[in-house]
């Protein structure tokens, strides 16, 4: 197998005792504000180093990086949490709360959430320690840069697919709300106010059955690196995981994705990231089925790849020969290294904290209306 | 009863109410116009007069088939369940799922495309959708349309014929149904060595443009008078038709018959004149 390298490798630093020489979030910001943010809209969260949040907030079509003073140590959940929305309102002093994200802070272990309140869709920004006690972050006394995505000829991109920190910039994936383009941004370190984002691709592209060449929007991503390149992978709406290849890329670049594995229609990713376990890694994803589950009740479901598959770049094993996953064979070695992962079965949003410990978001009313979710830390098979 | 309930604080219960008592209850207009859609068309635009309950909204949305009976059956999963608003929340753009209308794609391979040729269907917004302030859409909620053949031919403004309607109004005749959403985009009208394009109000209804143009005054817009002179529409490459194939590229490519494509990168112009009996007259295709 290549050396595969995950960029993102800010839990296992932490683990190792690294964390403590990692730089403070603030030296990745320059001139930062110190106070008086406002959020237009709440959208989706990740983390960098350091406490370093990243917030899209497709109201006003930019990301927020904001230093939270949360760097550790490590302090897990220690017990689920029960109908957290109903948790969340009682700490915001409302009724009813919706969940629009959650990520938990690798070198702290706290659980951060983008929640709107409602009516009004006033977003609000809380933290869960260990004990499960939520704290709203006030958001005026925060340091922070707001970035805003570039307008591209004549429009914004405002909707983040997803966001994550890799090779010292921030990457964003963003759809254009009218037309079927998906633009890749990279901001780089240090972060600061305006717009200082370039497109890493103007549009991306996938090749379905050899014949078709269609734009796709990438719904789900982690940064990579490969062999020296850099990498995004992300997941599609229609479930191939394909890899784009992003370093030393002019601005404004088209790019292609790659497929190497298709994971079976009738799916949504959501959530992406590795892991390893018993001397074995893992490409991991969850997803939200269109069609009825065949392995259990719930649409939110994950199926994990070993990671050796994203190593396919011959013809003979890419696109249309990509590497398929059995639907029905879940598990065992018919399974071929695509798996059904059962442990989370139900998980809306999965965030990862340190290898095979993840935080989830869990459905609790299977085909109810899907307003109520427990909150729970997961360790991965 | 849902409104009391919602409405949290009285102060501002009775600042909403008096907006209410003055006649101006949330709407919703349904876009594109027409009544017969390609049988690959890819989204609706829903405007709401006011923003919108969001986060969950896919709840609220249907797509039925409408049998020759009149009974109704629900199209199993038609929708990209993904929340796509224009800034001010007042928008939002509803695809079919791009994965079902795409030939070739796993999702149009095992569930075939959301739409068939030679059927009609409703869109239907339900009545629980609320605005952000707990209030009720009123009106119309449900856009009935037949499907017509799939669209694959990508818009030609080579073309296109021009008309002038009335003294504010000029009619494009694109023959084929464009994005309403990408037209107001992507299409500008300047007269000619100006830089400045013209405010214009855009509307768009089957296989026609209508082009208002206006000016800002302190009140508002007032339309202005297409008055007399040379002028020129400018197209710019990404001007997409209802299926989504642009003057840059089709929606689908076929490599197999265009192995070597290469995508339009530039605007098309169009000039037109105005002359003095005020007859729009097209001067370069």
């Amino acid at each position: 197998m290549k050396a595969l390298i995950l960029i993102l490798a800010l839990s296992g630093l932490a683990m190792m005792g690294i964390a403590k020489e990692t730089p403070s979030a603030s030296s990745y910001l320059k001139s930062p504000e110190k106070s008086g943010l406002v959020l237009k809209s709440a959208g989706k969260i990740s983390f960098g180093p350091a406490g370093l949040l990243l917030v899209s907030d497709p109201g006003a079509a930019s990301v927020v990086a904001i230093d939270t003073g949360d760097v550790g140590p490590v302090v897990p959940l220690s017990a689920k949490v029960e109908n957290v929305e109903q948790v969340l309102a009682a700490a915001l002093g409302t009724e009813v709360v919706l969940v629009v994200d959650m990520a938990v802070n690798p070198v702290s272990g706290k659980i951060y959430f983008s929640a709107n309140v409602q009516p009004g869709n006033k977003p609000h920004l809380v933290s869960m320690d260990s004990r499960g006690a939520l704290a709203k972050l006030e958001m005026d006394s925060l340091s922070y840069v707001r970035m805003t995505l570039p307008t591209g000829e004549n429009e914004k991109l405002r909707n983040v697919t997803d966001l994550a920190w890799g090779k010292d910039s921030v990457i964003v994936a963003g759809q254009s709300s009218e037309e079927f383009a998906n633009k890749i941004f990279q901001i780089p370190a240090p972060l600061e106010h305006g717009v200082n984002a370039h497109f890493l691709s103007a549009e991306t592209y996938h090749v379905a059955h050899r014949k078709w060449e269609t734009k796709a929007p990438i719904q789900s991503f982690i940064p990579w690196e490969e062999d020296g390149d850099f990498y995004i992978v992300g997941a599609f709406a229609c479930t191939p995981i394909a890899k784009f290849p992003i370093s030393d890329l002019e601005s404004g670049t088209k790019i292609k994705g790659t497929s190497v594995v298709e994971l079976g229609s009738g799916n949504r990713p959501r959530d992406m990231f590795v892991y390893e376990k018993n001397g074995e890694e893992w490409l991991i994803t969850n997803t939200q089925r269109f069609k009825p589950n065949l392995f259990g009740p719930s649409k939110y479901w994950a199926a994990r790849v070993k990671l050796g598959y994203l190593d396919a770049d011959e013809p003979d094993e890419t696109n249309e020969n990509a590497a398929r996953r059995d639907a029905k064979i879940p598990n065992g070695p018919d399974a071929k290294g695509m798996e059904v992962v059962e442990e989370l079965f139900g998980a809306v949003i999965v965030s990862q904290l340190e290898n095979e410990k993840v935080v989830v978001l869990r459905e609790t009313d299977i085909g109810g209306e899907g307003k109520v979710h427990n909150v729970e830390l997961v360790t991965l098979p | 009863m849902s409104f009391v309930k919602s409405c949290l604080i009285g102060l501002l219960c009775l600042s909403v109410s008096a907006v209410r008592s003055s006649n101006s209850r949330p709407e919703l207009r349904i876009e594109p116009l027409a009544e017969t859609l390609p049988a690959n068309f890819l989204k609706f635009y829903l405007h709401f007069s006011e923003p919108m309950e969001r986060g969950d909204v896919f709840r609220y949305l249907r797509l039925v088939k409408v049998k020759a009976d009149g009974s109704e059956e629900e199209v199993v999963e038609p929708f990209r369940e993904v929340e796509l608003w224009g800034a001010d929340f007042k928008t939002l753009t509803l695809w079919l799922h791009p994965g079902r209308q795409k030939p070739g794609v796993n999702l149009n391979v095992d569930l075939g495309p959301v739409l068939e040729e030679g059927e009609s269907y409703r869109l239907i917004v339900s009545a629980e959708w609320k605005t952000e302030l707990g209030w009720p859409v009123t009106g119309s909620r449900s856009k009935k349309f037949s499907v017509g053949p799939v669209d694959t031919q990508q818009p030609n403004p080579g073309k296109w014929g021009i008309e002038r309607l009335s003294a504010v109004e000029l009619v494009l005749m694109t023959g084929d149904f464009l994005d309403p959403a990408s037209v107001r985009k992507r299409i500008e009208v300047r007269r000619e060595l100006r830089e400045d394009p013209l405010p214009t109000v855009v509307t768009v209804s089957e296989d026609r443009v209508f082009l208002k143009f206006m000016t800002m005054v302190p009140s508002g817009t007032v339309l202005e008078r297409w008055y007399p002179g040379a002028y020129r529409i400018s197209i710019y490459p990404e001007l997409e038709d209802l299926a989504g194939n642009s003057l840059s590229r089709p929606f689908n490519l076929n490599l197999e018959e265009n192995p070597n494509f290469v995508e339009k990168t530039d605007p098309v112009v169009v000039s037109f004149t105005i002359n003095e009996d005020l007859d729009a007259i097209l001067t370069t295709p």
